[in-house]
């Protein structure tokens, strides 16, 4: 349990602070936290560290440290967690959360802390379930009605009054974020799907909603009970490692015959998460040439080929490729979008927007460097960022065969299905530039 | 508005005429400044007085404010405080649910004893609300309350009523009534208030699968903490249940879960079902690590020690531990860590080529790791080390960065010293290098090389002369004792370079103040005018080899770290001391070298502390003193071989028992051992064996396999005292290392050791002493297998009718085979002692005897109308009933 909790600005002045316990003198907190993680130096600094027998749990989110402080062996993970979550609700309440907004919607901050955790243990944290106990007004909601929040089986949505919609739909969308790690001679090093199915849910009263994904999905829970690889490749499966479930589902169904049914929080959350390693074929091929005219010039070659099927195209895709640092006059060719150099970040992002699967694009850059370089030349070639997003697509092919809604008072809900694949971090590793002596 | 610009001279009169106004806009704005004061941290306590008018407002949002600022600041003014008392007491009997919880937690946050006093009627109250959200808050007054005033909780017998709730329907009262309960129990380890009877068992998992994600992570932490299986029945059930929570998005629900498994599956004694609960734990244990950056430290840290009790859970994985370009440089270190925990010898080349990716990058700490990180795969991996060395190499040749370089230098001089004479190819592709040299570690590690290899390298003398003395006297103490040894070193080879050598142990005799250096000096000057030959002999015995240990936890903290997943103690790879409040000194170590240090009055004073092999980075000096050690004169040890442990300095141990160099590789043994048993399971050694005869004698049976990640390099097998008076004759499974994967087939013949005879029972203890620790087991002895093979018939006689008590009679089915039945019996060395055939009944009696264990063995065989029948008596009687086990089995 958490004896109190800080949020502090980027210079580690506490913001607001909740003292949970009484035992801890929470005079020295913000000065150790600002010697010992702030002004530490960047090799030591770890994001959970003693101080005086007090145990500090940092997370940073935007300019804000969150930081919860502890006696004794505290689960310093379920710590971590709630900073974690903490955030999530209060965006749900101030949108941003940021120095600013928690500045202007302190009092309402206060008031969620208050609820969320009692004595330092955490109590209700689902945003919907939160609404009808708190009574400062942010710049979203208005109108709540004096209610203890739900605590019961079904603590993530309120039963009393129950939810009225006019209009009762669902909208689910399957997004999934991909990361890869591909070295330069295009072998690719890790890779993972890490999707989820995200709801929201507009609907009224108590519904019970059953989802229905493709017949050939595995489960990584079953295969570890000695399902056959030959079947498996054979009936060209699925096979979804790692699925996580939002509190709602009934994970006892789902272990006994795999039917996803719940009742939704209301709405928008996160119903379902899944991993999905070692992927085949990367979605780009990306092949990088660059050479450095000591003293002159820089110059880069970019090769990408959309690996994806012919049909689907990238709704955006945008390349960050880093160059030295101290170019200056850069000239760039392409075969189609556009570049732009980032001084800022040392990079040139090159955005491509709509492309098509199975293209390949190119892109020729070059730069002049300074003639009198203090540095050696750079050795070091970091990797290239692609960032893109594909709609009605899903890599792992995984599909939603039926959403359906029953509620008791039988009104019927239009439920909406979307895909979305997009970048999470998607690396290419690049060979450093050929030096070239004058 | 800014609510945080408090600090305006007047600024307290203008809050305090707000919040007297008699309009409630302007009294919540001027509240709400008075917040925002607070939280600024200027004292606003001066307003007390005016705040404490408002309490009785109905308006809930002024309400909260008061009580927030209540809380704060109550305890600078208490009997100011003690006023708020009937409002409090008033708001806990709203009709409004929210109302009452809110009255109630603000009051027992407030923390002053006289208003705890005042507290218990309405809690007594809302314990038993109807509104579970106010019985909830309630839970956690009795917490509060205890935390004030533990002797009003007991005298008011809330803790009962605490147990009683463990059975609400609702299940937030019953996990924060858990979390009370168990927080009393932690911080009173010598009371008994928290007990997981069957009763209460039942009632968490119950729970525990409607409760929320902090209720199941408050749930499975008191299960990990305080539960212990009654059977394995029940530990397999409860695990069962929890691997369903898994696959939650709580991280920390995850690892909670984690623990209770792990902690269940050591009182689970199917080992197919072990297996399958471990498998279930990958999964989830690695996607711990797509969480936030900090929460990946922390999963981290757990996963480490995670790696380390069970190896082969995440060696399959080992690519998601390979450290992102933009992954916090504390993420990159603690990746490192872990793969090094996972190296072998099939994922090496993928692990070499992201070590050699990493020494690219910029971070200086994180590269020098890497890199040295290569010299310990070389180490650790006899087959692997070729790879290691080229990495390094081609980081020598083409490394523009020096530290690399440095780094190379050093951790190649390691494996120089794990495989002497292996590698001196590249001795010359170093020396290219000996310019860019200017850490004192690294010359130190180039100096060893040069001496140890002075014979091989052309011009040792004029290079350790140009490059090194000439600013002897200035460089650092490591870099001159380096500089002493290989000038002898090099003399010794190249016996032309005697005015270097004498110039140096001149320079370190006369013109240093360093006593180490000067003492050195004098002993190999002595030495070396003495007698050259025994100097050579000293300086060039073989080193001990440089050790292979990659455990960094010793196993008995490993265990007790295991319950602790996820908390403090977790991440700091320390055992909490909460079990000695008292202020007496914790069982377990300190780590010498963590990040983290305790308290200082939490620290074990270091004549009690034992401490064990610092971590990682810092192996490779203790090995350097052993070098050093070595060097100066450790007589006679050139029979020495096998690796001693990196931090304990010689062990003298080994002179008494293993000189005799490599044993051979066993002889084939004509034994089927894929027929063996299963006996053990233990960090992913798997022991299969049992009692056997082989050759006529006692012998145990063994397969040994290594699952683990480890190589494992010695062993040492040992028997228990039982009642067979057996003992092992060798006491390794050699030869070694038995490489992760690979397996041992043995056959060890037993002696009679009366000094090992003690009557247990028919299990024999067998334990195996190895790299990864002790591996117990029991295993069933055969008496058929201790007989003897040449007894006299006639002296036989007199012993068999001696013996006299009859035991189980069996009958025997088919009996046309009879005369079969008394070979086999025969077969095992008994005699016949007696034959009787009369009117259609033939009996035959057998003996046989275990001299070592005084036991007199009788068996009867009797045909009677066609129905075969066996009796056996034995002397003593507590080898009957095996005997007669045993004859079932060959009889039948």
């Amino acid at each position: 349990m958490l004896s109190a909790l800080f949020i502090l600005d980027e210079t580690g002045k506490p913001i607001i602070s909740r003292d949970f316990r009484g035992d801890i003198p929470l005079k020295h907190i913000s000065r150790n936290f600002i010697n010992n993680f702030l002004e530490e130096d960047d090799n030591l600094v770890k994001p959970i560290f003693i101080v005086d027998s007090i145990t500090y749990v940092t997370h940073k989110h935007g300019d804000l440290y969150l930081l919860a402080v502890g006696r004794g062996n505290m689960n310093v993970t379920t710590a971590m967690v709630m900073l974690g979550k903490l955030v999530d609700v209060f965006k749900t309440y101030f949108e941003t959360v940021s120095e600013e907004s928690i500045k202007d919607n302190f009092a309402l901050a206060l008031e969620l802390l208050d609820e969320m955790v009692d004595f330092g243990y955490a109590q209700v944290y689902d945003p919907s379930a939160l609404k009808t106990a708190v009574f400062q007004q942010s710049r979203r909601l208005t109108n709540v009605r004096a209610m203890p929040p739900p605590t019961g089986a079904v603590s993530w949505r309120q039963s009393v009054p129950p939810i009225y919609y006019e209009e009762n739909k669902v909208f689910c969308s399957v997004v999934e974020n991909i990361n890869y790690l591909v070295a330069a001679n295009g072998t690719v090093i890790s890779s993972e799907i890490k999707g989820s199915i995200q709801m929201d849910s507009q609907l009224s009263g108590m519904p019970e909603l059953h989802l229905g994904l493709n017949d050939k999905l595995a489960f990584h829970q079953s295969s570890a009970s000695g399902m056959d690889p030959n079947t498996q490749a054979a009936n060209r499966t699925i096979d979804l490692e790692d699925v996580h479930f939002h509190q709602c589902v009934r994970l006892s169904k789902f272990d006994t015959n795999r039917t996803i049914s719940f009742i939704p929080a209301d709405g928008k959350f996160e119903l379902m998460s899944y991993r999905m390693g070692k992927l085949l074929k990367p979605l780009f091929s990306v092949t990088s040439q660059s050479y450095e005219f000591e003293g002159s010039r820089f110059e880069t070659t970019i090769h990408v080929t959309t690996n994806f099927k012919q049909k689907s195209m990238t709704k955006t895709l945008s390349l960050l490729i880093p160059v030295p640092s101290d170019v200056d006059t850069p000239s760039f060719e392409t075969t189609i979008g556009v570049c732009q150099y980032k001084p800022e970040l040392n990079c040139i992002k090159w955005s491509l927007g709509q492309v098509n699967g199975k293209k390949t694009c190119a892109m020729r850059a070059q730069m002049g460097l300074p003639t009198m370089s203090s540095s050696k030349p750079s050795a070091v070639a970091p990797p290239i960022k692609i960032m893109f997003e594909i709609p009605l697509f899903t890599v792992s092919g995984i599909h939603v065969r039926h959403l359906t809604i029953n509620e008791s008072s039988g009104y019927t809900g239009i439920p909406y299905i979307n895909y979305k694949t997009q970048s999470g971090e998607y690396l290419v590793r690049q060979d450093p530039p050929k030096i070239i002596k004058p | 508005m800014s609510y945080f610009n408090t600090t305006k001279k007047g600024e307290i009169q203008e809050l305090r005429e707000g919040i007297g106004s008699t309009n409630l806009r302007t009294k919540k704005d001027s509240m709400k400044r008075v917040i925002g004061a607070m939280m600024a941290g200027t004292d606003v306590s001066s307003l007390l007085a005016s705040v404490l008018v408002n309490m009785q407002t109905t308006d809930l949002e002024l309400k909260k404010l008061i009580y927030l600022y209540l809380v704060n600041y109550s305890k600078s003014e208490p009997e100011l405080a003690v006023h708020a008392v009937n409002s409090f007491l008033k708001d806990a009997n709203d009709t409004n649910p929210l109302v009452r919880a809110l009255a109630l937690r603000t009051m027992a946050s407030i923390r002053i004893e006289q208003i705890a006093e005042y507290m218990c009627e309405p809690l007594h109250r809302c314990l038993n609300d109807k509104d579970p959200y106010v019985q909830k808050t309630a839970v956690l007054c009795v917490a509060k309350m205890y935390d004030i005033n533990p002797q009003l909780v007991e005298d008011e017998k809330f803790l009962d009523t605490l147990h009683t709730l463990l059975s609400n329907g609702n299940p937030l009262v019953v996990t924060n009534s858990v979390a009370t309960l168990a927080e009393i129990q932690t911080a009173h380890p010598e009371t008994t208030i928290f007990q997981i009877t069957p009763d209460i068992l039942q009632k968490m998992s119950a729970a525990l699968s409607q409760a929320s994600e902090w209720g199941q992570i408050t749930i499975l932490d008191a299960l990990a903490a305080w539960y212990t299986p009654q059977s394995p029945k029940e530990a397999e059930t409860l695990a069962e249940r929890v691997s369903i929570h898994l696959s939650h998005n709580n991280s920390s629900v995850v690892l909670s879960s984690t623990k209770v498994i792990i902690k269940l599956s050591e009182y689970i004694t199917d080992l197919n079902l072990v297996d399958k609960l471990m498998k279930k734990l990958t999964q989830p244990l690695v996607s711990l690590l797509s969480s936030f950056p900090e929460m990946r430290y922390i999963a981290l840290r757990n996963l480490n020690l995670i790696v380390q009790r069970l190896p082969s859970l995440l060696v399959s994985e080992i690519s998601v531990f390979f450290c992102k370009y933009n992954d916090p440089i504390y993420v990159k270190m603690e990746k490192l860590e872990i793969i090094m925990l996972l190296v072998n010898e099939q994922n090496v080349p993928q692990v070499l080529n992201e070590l050699k990716e990493y020494a690219t990058e910029v971070d200086i700490d994180f590269v020098r790791k890497a890199v040295s990180a290569i010299g310990r795969c070389a180490i650790l991996l006899p087959g692997a080390a070729g790879l290691c060395v080229d990495t390094l190499v081609h980081l020598i040749e083409t490394s523009q960065v020096n530290f690399v370089i440095q780094e190379a230098i050093i951790v190649i001089k390691d494996v120089f010293r794990r495989y002497p004479n292996k590698y001196e190819s590249i001795i010359g592709k170093l020396f290219s290098k000996i310019e860019e040299l200017d850490e004192p570690e690294a010359r130190a590690s180039m100096i060893w090389i040069l001496g140890e290899y002075a014979d091989r390298i052309e011009g040792a003398d004029n290079i350790l002369e140009t490059y090194f003395l000439e600013n002897f006297a200035d460089e650092p103490h490591i870099v001159q004792m380096a500089i002493l040894t290989a000038s002898v070193k090099i003399f010794l080879a190249i016996p032309s370079s005697q005015p270097l050598v004498q110039s140096v142990l001149k320079i370190a005799t006369k013109k240093t103040d360093n006593p180490d250096l000067r003492d050195r000096g004098f002993i190999y000057w002595r030495l070396l005018s003495v007698n050259k030959d025994m100097a050579k002999a000293i300086l060039n015995t073989p080193k001990p080899p440089i050790s292979t240990h990659k455990d960094l936890v010793p196993k008995d903290v490993l265990a007790e770290l295991i319950p602790y997943l996820g908390t403090l103690s977790s991440v700091v790879h320390k055992v909490p001391d909460s079990a000695a409040p008292t202020g007496q000194a914790p069982k377990q170590t300190s780590i010498p070298s963590g990040d983290f240090a305790f308290q200082q009055e939490e620290l074990v004073p270091a004549s009690q502390t034992q401490s064990y092999p610092p971590p990682t980075s810092h192996n490779f000096d203790a090995q350097a003193n052993d070098e050093e050690l070595i060097d100066f004169g450790a007589f006679g040890l050139s029979a020495y071989n096998t690796p001693a442990p990196a931090s304990s300095g010689i062990d003298l141990d080994f002179l008494t028992g293993m000189m005799g160099g490599t044993p051979a590789a066993p002889p084939k043994i004509d034994y089927n051992f894929d027929a063996l048993p299963q006996l053990a399971l233990h960090e992913g050694v798997c022991v299969f064996g049992q009692f056997g005869q082989l050759n006529r004698k006692t012998t145990f049976f063994l397969r040994f396999k290594n699952n683990s990640a480890t190589p494992i390099t010695r062993t040492d097998f040992r028997f228990n005292t039982n009642s067979f008076a057996l003992k092992p004759q060798s006491a390794d499974l050699g030869p070694f290392p038995i490489q992760p994967g690979q397996q041992r087939d043995v056959a060890i013949s037993c002696d009679f050791d009366q000094s090992q005879l003690k009557v247990t029972g028919p299990d024999v203890q067998v334990g195996i002493q190895c790299d990864l620790g002790m591996i117990m087991f029991a295993a069933r002895a055969k008496i058929l297998s201790l007989t003897q093979y040449n007894l006299a018939a006639d002296q036989s006689k007199p012993k068999a009718s001696s013996v006299k008590n009859r035991n189980a009679t069996h009958s025997i089915q088919n009996a046309s085979n009879f005369n079969e039945f008394v070979q086999r019996v025969s077969s095992y060395g008994f005699v016949e002692t007696n034959r009787m055939v009369k009117d259609g009944l033939t009996a035959v009696q057998l003996f046989n005897e275990i001299p070592a264990l005084n036991a007199l063995l009788v068996v009867e065989l009797i045909l009677k109308d066609n129905q075969a029948q066996c009796v056996s008596r034995t002397e003593p009687e507590y080898l009957a009933q095996m005997l007669n086990e045993e004859l079932t089995h060959i009889l039948v």
